[in-house]
């Protein structure tokens, strides 16, 4: 029996590692950038959403895909044109630079909210479910399923629409793709704003389980780094199971040994499939087919 | 994937005055009656303290990341091994202090070599992410076992803190700099430097002609790891203090040196000392006079920095002097013609 309350939630968890994972992997795919800063759009996703209830008393649950994954959108296009666009051809001063906007989010934010947390209000917060006679959050299923729901109209939009199809082209080859007409910058810059609000609605689905700190935002970009490793590079389908099994594994290893070392349990997983497999567990070659 | 700097390119590495022993010789005698001058003002002598302690930080980080061109962003699990095993032996065993900064040194290198075979195997950003990760681990073991006092750090009695007068802190803190900055001068002289920026600017190349990368590699992290742990040592023994999330912070330490080396000029022997010099006080500067009404706003002149040297200044201010040197030369040049 406990062991089943240990796999729910860390299924649970593993759907909220999935949602963050996927935008990150986005960029990473079809991009090739690492962008650290990619947990700080989940928490910048999350005073936004913060300041929306307070101010318009709008439910985390509408305003997360109407008001702030636009705003995501249009903020991660601008961060793209006006900082990592500059800097596609050196790794180097990408990682410099999205440790940048790590300093400068997680200030800007402390200094406006004075280091308070803050948490929104939703009829489903606190609530829980019974199922198979498991106590299930609510809120956590919701961004499970959110998760499921946003990686399947992702791999829809990636495998049936023309745009998609583009951005999987790029993803595989980005020489070949501007030599065939496909306007690469156009491309990156969707990509990028699609990434940015995907993180920014999975951080407004936080708010009513999640206060939002400023710095929750770093603490979920290296398990978000790990899904990543682990479901392989521009997988969508890899973000959403490696997701799930690193939360999983996060949560055996808080049931097994002792819950201050589940992390330790997956980084060193991590390390070790990055070594071992540097494709990811289901990540096909480097080179050939990126995305799902 | 090459840096391409040009300071370190085999013309200016021998022409540059600072790249000979005579120019290191001058400059750092300057540097030292400069810091002995000021050290009168307490305020100034903890600058000096902190930008000559971090300055070493960052020139021990730039011989991996600057020379090899493997950007770490765990350097603070060094930092951490040097502080954990002067503090730990010093209140739990009672050591004395050399014997702890040595048994660091000694753990640094071994750990530097034991990671060395996985970690270079990623490249790139996959390196960094890898070391990351690495240093998340160190800090949630340091935050998980008893012997090292769990998430309470440790706290060094003050009557065994071998040195607690400012002034003499400031001359071990030079001393610790000069060290520093002489062994990255004398690799980047010596044979292993070149090897060292033939695996940065193009492994293939440089493993076709007869280099082991990896072993290159792996020298170069023993050797900083080393350098790391006993700026770690030092920092530990002057602060009094080990707190682990402050020691293993990925942002504050892992990410902050070689920050430092970035803005004051990657791959230079100069450049990181530059970087240490003009943001740490700088930070200390700002926290101070805003400390009071805008949280954050230091570290987040901190980001922009970076956000703009990334941008528009990626030689650093060691890459801008030496551009304007040449620049003159080259009307000088013009003018006697």
């Amino acid at each position: 029996m406990d062991l089943a309350i240990v796999l729910s939630s860390g299924l649970l968890i593993g759907g909220i590692y999935a949602f963050i994972a996927i935008g990150l992997n986005l960029i990473f795919g079809v991009i090739r950038v690492a962008n650290f800063a990619q947990g700080e759009f989940v928490m910048l996703g999350m005073f936004v959403t913060y300041l929306i209830q307070t101010n318009f008393h709008i439910d985390p649950y509408i305003s997360a895909w109407a008001i702030v994954a636009p705003i995501g959108f249009i903020f991660g296009a601008l961060v793209y044109i006006i900082v990592i666009r500059r800097l596609l051809d050196d790794h180097y001063m990408q990682m410099f630079a999205t440790f940048g906007l790590i300093f400068v989010f997680q200030n800007l934010v402390l200094s406006l909210s004075r280091g308070e947390a803050k948490q929104t209000k939703s009829v489903a917060a606190g609530k829980t479910i019974k199922a198979f006679g498991l106590d299930i959050s609510i809120p956590r299923l919701i961004v499970l399923l959110a998760a499921m729901g946003v990686a399947y109209l992702l791999m829809q939009f990636l495998n049936r629409t023309i745009v998609g199809t583009a951005m999987r082209a790029v993803a595989q080859d980005q020489k070949t793709s501007t030599l065939m007409g496909i306007n690469t910058n156009q491309i990156y810059i969707l990509t990028f704003g699609i990434s940015a609000a995907l993180a920014a609605m999975a951080g407004a689905l936080l708010t009513p389980s999640y206060a939002a700190t400023t710095e929750i935002g770093f603490g979920f970009i290296l398990p978000a780094f790990a899904v990543v490793v682990l479901g392989g590079l521009g997988s969508v389908k890899g973000s959403l199971v490696g997701g799930i099994l690193v939360g999983v594994i996060e949560g055996l290893a808080g049931y097994l040994l002792d819950p201050q070392l589940k992390q330790a349990v997956w980084f060193t997983l991590f390390l070790i499939v990055l070594v071992i497999r540097p494709n990811g567990l289901f990540g096909k070659s480097v080179k050939g087919g990126m995305l799902a | 994937m090459t840096l391409d700097l040009e300071n370190t390119s085999q013309k200016t590495t021998l022409k540059s005055p600072l790249k000979s022993w005579g120019g290191f010789v001058v400059g750092m005698l300057i540097l030292g009656i400069i810091s002995k001058l000021i050290s009168a003002d307490g305020y100034y002598n903890s600058l000096a303290n902190a930008g000559f302690l971090f300055g070493g930080l960052a020139t021990a980080w730039n011989i991996l990341g600057g020379y090899c061109g493997q950007f770490s962003f765990g350097h603070a699990v060094f930092v951490g091994i040097g502080a954990y095993s002067v503090a730990l032996t010093k209140t739990d065993h009672n050591w004395g202090t050399i014997p702890g900064i040595i048994l660091g040194i000694m753990i640094s290198i071994a750990v530097a070599m034991a990671i060395s075979w996985p970690l270079f195997r990623l490249r790139g950003s996959f390196f960094a992410i890898g070391t990351l990760a690495f240093s998340e681990v160190a800090l949630s073991l340091a935050m998980y076992f008893t012997w090292t006092h769990g998430a309470l750090g440790v706290q060094i009695p003050f009557k065994r803190l071998p040195i607690v007068d400012q002034k003499v802190w400031l001359i071990v803190f030079f001393v610790y700099l000069v060290f520093c900055m002489g062994t990255s001068l004398f690799l980047i002289r010596g044979r292993i430097g070149y090897y060292m920026i033939s695996v940065r600017d193009d492994e293939a190349t440089a493993a076709a002609s007869g280099i082991n990368p990896l072993t290159i590699k792996t020298i170069a992290f023993a050797i900083s790891a080393a350098l790391t742990s006993l700026g770690g040592s030092l920092y530990v023994l002057y602060l009094g203090n080990l707190d682990p999330r402050a020691f293993l912070s990925t942002l504050e330490i892992g990410a902050f040196i070689p920050l430092l080396a970035l803005i004051g000029g990657l791959g230079t022997v100069v450049g990181p000392l530059l970087g240490a010099l003009f943001l740490e006080p700088g930070q200390t500067y700002l926290r101070g006079q805003f400390a009071g009404s805008l949280a954050g706003i230091s570290q987040g002149t901190v980001g922009i920095i970076l956000i703009l040297a990334a941008l528009y200044f990626r030689h650093g201010f060691w890459g801008a002097i030496q551009g304007l040197a040449r620049r003159l030369q080259r009307i000088s040049k013009g003018a006697s013609k």
